[in-house]
C-alpha cells in the first residue's frame, strides 16, 4: 500500500518535473515570439503617429484591430512594451492614446469577465498610460467595479489609475470602498500615490478633506502626508486639530511634522509645551520640527530636552540645536553642563556637523 | 531468538515505513504548493502584479562579521550598489583576529567617531565606532568585544537608526533588487513581522553592478550538491510552510525584521547557535501569547548569495552547528506544540522540524543500522530493500530536479547542457550518497556539543566571482 502511494506521489512529481522543463521551453519560445510581437506593434503605432501628423487622426481600423487583439492579456503586455519604447517620443504618443480612449473603454468592459491578475494589469496600463487623456467616466466606474474582494495589487493599480483622471469622485470612491471593506492600505502608498495625481491638487485635497471622517485612519494619514508635500493651505486647519486633546498619537506626529515644512509662528508655544508631553514619539517629533522654529525659547526648551530620559528627543534635539546655529555660549553650556548623556549626544553630533562642513562637496 | 528478531524487525519496519510514508507525503504537499506557488508568482511578475514604489521604508542592514577578511570588502562594495533609495549600512566586526577591520579601514575612507549607543539590548562593549558616508549611504563600522553573533547582531540593531533591519552574513552578496524585494511585502500587509529571502550558493554566480551576469554549476561536487540541496529546501518545504505562516527559520543569511517587535522580544540570544532560529521561534511564541495577529513571511524573488562550505570539513562544521541550534531552538518552545497544538505553525511546522528536520537524521541511520541487523538474522527481502531504495532515491532525485528547474523559470536563468548535466549528477549523488553522509554528522554534532555552544562558526572563504564594482 505504502509503495503504491509512494509510485502514485512518484508519477505526480514527474509530471511536474515535466511540465517544469515545458514551462522553461515554452519562455524561451515566447520571449521571441514577444520580441517579434513588440516589433509588430511599435511598427504599427509608428504608422498611426505618421498619420496623425497627416490628416490629424488615426486609422478607425487600428482601433478595431486593438480592440480585437488586446483582449488577449499577452497582447497587452506587448502593446505596452511597445509603448515604453516609444516614451522618446511622447508628443505622438499623447496624441496617439488619447484617440484609442475608445478601445480603452471596450478593454475595461471586457476585463470584467477576466481574472483579478488582469484586471490588475489594465489598471496597472491605464494607470501608466493615461495621464489625463483618457477622461471617459465609464473607464473608471467599471475600473472601481473590479474591486469586489480585490488584492492588494489590484486595489493599488485601480488607486494609481483613478489618480490619472482628474475627477476627485472616483479617487473618492475606491477609497471609501477600502474603508467599507475595512481593507487595509498602507499610508504610504496613499501619500505617494496621490502624489502623481497631475492636476488641480488643491482642488482634490478640499475634496478629500471633507470626507476625511469617512476614511481608515491609514488613508487619513496618508492624506496628511499628501497636504503636507502639497500645500501650505492648510496651517490653521492643522493648528486647531493640534491643539485638540482626544487626536490619535500617529495623527499628531503627522500634524506636527506639516509645521516643519510649512511655517507658522503662532504653533510655536504649542511645540514647545509637546515637547515635554509624556508620550515618547509626540516629544521625539517636538524635538525634531523645533529646529525650524529658532528663538530663545526654543534653544532653552531644546536644552532641556537633551537631557530627556528618551535617547531619542536627546538625539533630535542635538540635531536641532545644530541646525539653528546656536552660540559658542549656548554650545559650551551644554558641553560643561552635568548631563553626561546630553554631553555625549551633543559633542557626537556637533564633531559630526563640523567634520560634514569640512568635507569636500561632491 | 530469531522469532523475537523477526518481530522486532517487524514492528521497526512499520514505523519506519510509516516515517517514510509521511516525508515522502510531506515531500510530495511541498513541491506541490511550490510549483503552484511559483507558477502564480511568475504570473505575477508578468502582470505587474506587485508593489513597485519608488520610496520604501528606510532600512538598517546589519553585517555581523568575525574573521571575514576575505570576502568582507567586496560583500560591503555590492551593498553600496543596492538599487534603493533609503539605507544604511552597519558592519559589527565580533572582536576578529583577523583583519577584518583593517580590511575596511583600508579600503573605504572610514573616520572615527564617537557616536553614542542606544542600548536598548545588552550586547558587549564596542572598542571603536568609524563612520563614513559612501554614494549617500551612511556607513558605520562598529568594532566590539567578542561576543558571538548573536550578541554582535543586538550590538548592531541598538546601532541602527531604521525601522526595519536586514541581518546578513558576511560573505553574502545582495542582488540590487533584493532590498526592495524583500520590503515589499511590508507595504502589502501591515501585520507582517519579518520576512525571509532566498539564500543560494554564491560559487555559481558571477555579478555585475548587482546583477546577475552568469551563472554556471561549479565543478565541486561537494558545492554542486548543496546547490540541489539549497533549491529543495529553499524553493519546496518553505514556501510549503509560508501558506500558513508557518517558517520557524529565516536564515541569518538574509532576512528582514521589523524593528520595535524585535526589541520587544528582547533581541537575540547571545548563548544559543542557532540564533536566527531562535529568534523566529521567540517571535512566533510572542506574538501567539499575546494574541496579536502577525504573519512571516517567506519570499523566494529576494535573493542572497552566499558561500557554500568547499571542504567536508567545513561542511561537517556547520551542519553540527546547524543541528545543534536546530535542538537549541526546539527545546526552548515546547509551548509551539502544548499551547498552540491547533495552530498551524504548532501542529504542522513544529512536529515538522522535530520529526523530519531533528530526529530524520537518527531515524535514516537507525533504518540503516537495521538492514544491517535484519540481513545478520537473514530476514532481509533484499529484492524489496532495493526496489525500496530505487523508489526513494528516484523520488527524491525528481523532487530535487523540479525545484531546481523551478528555481530556472523564477529567476530567468540561462544554462547549457553541461550544467544540466552536472545538474543531473550532483542530484543523484545527492540523493544517493551526501544525505546519508549529512544524516551521520547530524546524530554526530551533539558530541562535544556543550564546548561549542557560543561560538561563531567559520568556514574558509573564497573571494566572490565579482566584477560588482566594474
Amino acid at each position: 500500500m505504502s509503495v503504491i502511494l509512494i509510485y502514485i506521489y512518484f508519477i505526480i512529481c514527474f509530471l511536474i518535473l515535466f511540465y517544469t522543463i515545458g514551462y522553461i521551453v515554452y519562455q524561451r519560445y515566447y520571449q521571441n515570439h514577444e520580441a517579434r510581437l513588440i516589433k509588430q506593434y511599435v511598427n504599427l503605432i509608428s504608422d498611426q503617429h505618421l498619420m496623425l501628423q497627416q490628416v490629424g487622426c488615426i486609422d478607425e481600423n487600428h482601433c478595431l484591430l486593438l480592440s480585437k487583439r488586446l483582449k488577449n492579456i499577452n497582447q497587452l503586455i506587448a502593446f505596452e512594451k511597445a509603448l515604453n519604447q516609444l516614451e522618446s517620443k511622447s508628443d505622438e504618443n499623447t496624441d496617439y492614446l488619447m484617440q484609442i480612449e475608445s478601445t480603452i473603454i471596450e478593454l475595461t468592459n471586457y476585463y470584467q469577465q477576466l481574472d483579478q491578475m488582469k484586471q490588475a494589469y489594465l489598471a496597472y496600463f491605464i494607470a501608466k498610460y493615461g495621464r489625463g487623456q483618457w477622461q471617459s467616466p465609464s473607464i473608471y466606474r467599471i475600473l472601481v467595479s473590479y474591486l469586489d474582494n480585490p488584492t492588494i495589487y489590484l486595489r493599488e493599480n485601480v488607486l494609481l489609475a483613478t489618480y490619472q483622471q482628474p475627477e476627485p469622485k472616483w479617487i473618492i470612491k475606491v477609497l471609501h470602498y477600502l474603508t467599507e471593506n475595512e481593507l487595509f492600505h498602507h499610508s504610504k502608498l496613499i501619500q505617494d500615490g496621490l502624489l502623481t495625481y497631475p492636476f488641480d491638487c488643491e482642488e482634490l485635497i478640499d475634496r478629500l478633506w471633507e470626507e476625511r471622517q469617512t476614511f481608515h485612519p491609514s488613508i487619513f494619514l496618508g492624506l496628511i502626508g499628501y497636504i503636507t508635500f502639497k500645500s501650505d493651505r492648510y496651517k490653521e486647519t492643522f493648528y486647531q486639530m493640534l491643539q485638540q486633546e482626544k487626536v490619535d498619537l500617529e495623527v499628531k506626529a503627522s500634524l506636527m511634522r506639516y509645521f516643519k515644512k510649512h511655517h507658522l509662528p503662532k504653533v510655536e508655544p504649542l511645540l514647545i509645551a509637546l515637547a515635554s508631553d509624556e508620550q515618547d514619539p509626540i516629544r521625539i517629533v517636538a524635538a525634531y520640527v523645533l529646529r525650524d522654529y529658532p528663538s530663545k525659547n526654543v534653544i532653552a526648551t531644546l536644552k532641556e530636552s537633551l537631557t530627556d530620559s528618551n535617547w531619542h528627543v536627546r538625539r533630535n534635539a542635538s540635531q536641532s540645536l545644530l541646525a539653528m546655529n546656536i552660540s559658542e555660549i549656548d554650545i559650551s553650556d551644554v558641553l560643561n553642563g552635568e548631563d553626561r548623556y546630553a554631553k555625549e549626544m551633543f559633542r557626537y553630533h556637533l564633531q559630526a556637523e563640523r567634520r560634514t562642513a569640512h568635507e569636500p562637496i561632491g | 531468538m530469531n522469532l523475537l528478531v523477526e518481530r522486532l524487525m517487524e514492528v521497526i519496519a512499520l514505523v519506519f515505513v510509516s516515517y517514510m510514508l509521511l516525508y515522502t507525503t510531506f515531500l510530495f504537499l511541498a513541491v506541490l504548493f511550490g510549483a503552484i506557488r511559483l507558477y502564480e508568482k511568475d504570473r505575477m511578475m508578468r502582470l505587474s502584479n506587485e508593489i513597485k514604489h519608488d520610496y520604501y521604508m528606510p532600512i538598517s542592514v546589519l553585517m555581523p562579521a568575525y574573521n571575514e577578511e576575505v570576502t568582507i570588502v567586496d560583500s560591503v562594495r555590492s551593498l553600496l550598489q543596492l538599487d534603493y533609495k533609503l539605507y544604511e549600512i552597519i558592519i559589527i566586526d565580533d572582536g576578529s583576529t583577523d583583519r577584518t577591520t583593517d580590511q575596511l579601514l583600508e579600503a573605504f575612507p572610514f573616520r572615527q567617531t564617537n557616536s553614542p549607543i542606544h542600548r536598548k539590548l545588552t550586547c558587549k562593549k564596542e572598542e571603536a565606532i568609524y563612520e563614513v558616508t559612501v554614494n549617500k549611504v551612511k556607513l558605520t563600522l562598529i568594532r566590539k568585544e567578542n561576543g558571538g553573533k548573536g550578541d554582535a547582531l543586538n550590538m548592531g540593531i541598538n546601532a541602527s537608526q531604521y525601522p526595519y533591519f536586514v541581518t546578513l552574513d558576511a560573505d553574502s552578496l545582495l542582488q540590487s533588487n533584493s532590498l526592495e524585494k524583500i520590503i515589499q511585502p511590508v507595504l502589502a500587509d501591515e501585520q507582517i513581522i519579518a520576512v525571509g529571502g532566498m539564500v543560494r550558493v554564491a560559487q555559481c554566480v558571477e555579478m555585475t553592478n548587482g546583477t546577475v551576469s552568469n551563472y554556471r554549476m561549479p565543478w565541486q561536487p561537494i558545492v554542486g550538491m548543496q546547490v540541489m540541496e539549497y533549491d529543495r529546501s529553499f524553493l519546496a518545504s518553505r514556501i510549503l510552510l509560508d501558506q500558513f505562516s508557518g517558517n520557524l527559520i529565516i536564515s541569518g543569511a538574509f532576512g528582514l525584521y521589523k524593528k520595535d517587535i524585535v526589541l520587544a522580544v528582547g533581541g537575540y540570544k547571545s548563548d544559543t547557535i542557532g540564533e536566527d532560529m531562535e529568534l523566529v521561534m521567540r517571535l512566533h511564541t510572542f506574538m501567539l501569547n499575546n494574541k496579536v495577529p502577525y504573519k512571516i513571511r517567506y519570499l523566494p524573488e529576494a535573493i542572497c548569495w552566499s558561500q557554500a562550505p568547499e571542504s567536508l570539513r567545513d561542511i561537517v562544521k556547520q551542519r553540527r552547528r546547524w543541528h545543534i541550534g536546530l535542538f537549541q531552538s526546539l527545546i526552548h518552545y515546547p509551548e509551539m506544540l502544548m499551547r498552540f497544538r491547533y495552530k498551524p505553525v504548532g501542529f504542522v511546522s513544529y512536529l515538522y522540524y522535530w520529526l523530519f528536520e531533528l530526529l530524520g537524521p537518527f531515524i535514516e541511520i537507525f533504518g540503516i543500522f537495521t538492514i544491517v541487523v535484519a540481513s545478520q538474522f537473514n530476514l532481509l527481502n533484499v529484492p524489496f530493500m532495493i526496489n525500496l531504495f530505487l523508489i526513494y532515491t528516484g523520488y527524491g532525485i525528481v523532487l530535487s530536479l523540479t525545484a531546481f528547474f523551478q528555481r530556472v523559470y523564477i529567476q530567468g536563468l540561462k544554462l547549457n547542457a553541461l550544467d544540466i548535466t552536472k545538474a543531473i549528477l550532483f542530484v543523484v549523488l545527492e540523493n544517493a550518497i551526501y544525505r546519508y553522509f549529512l544524516s551521520f554528522i547530524r546524530v554526530t554534532s551533539f558530541i562535544g556539543y556543550k564546548k561549542k555552544r557560543n561560538v561563531w562558526g567559520s568556514i574558509k572563504r573564497t573571494k566572490h566571482k565579482e566584477s560588482s564594482h566594474a
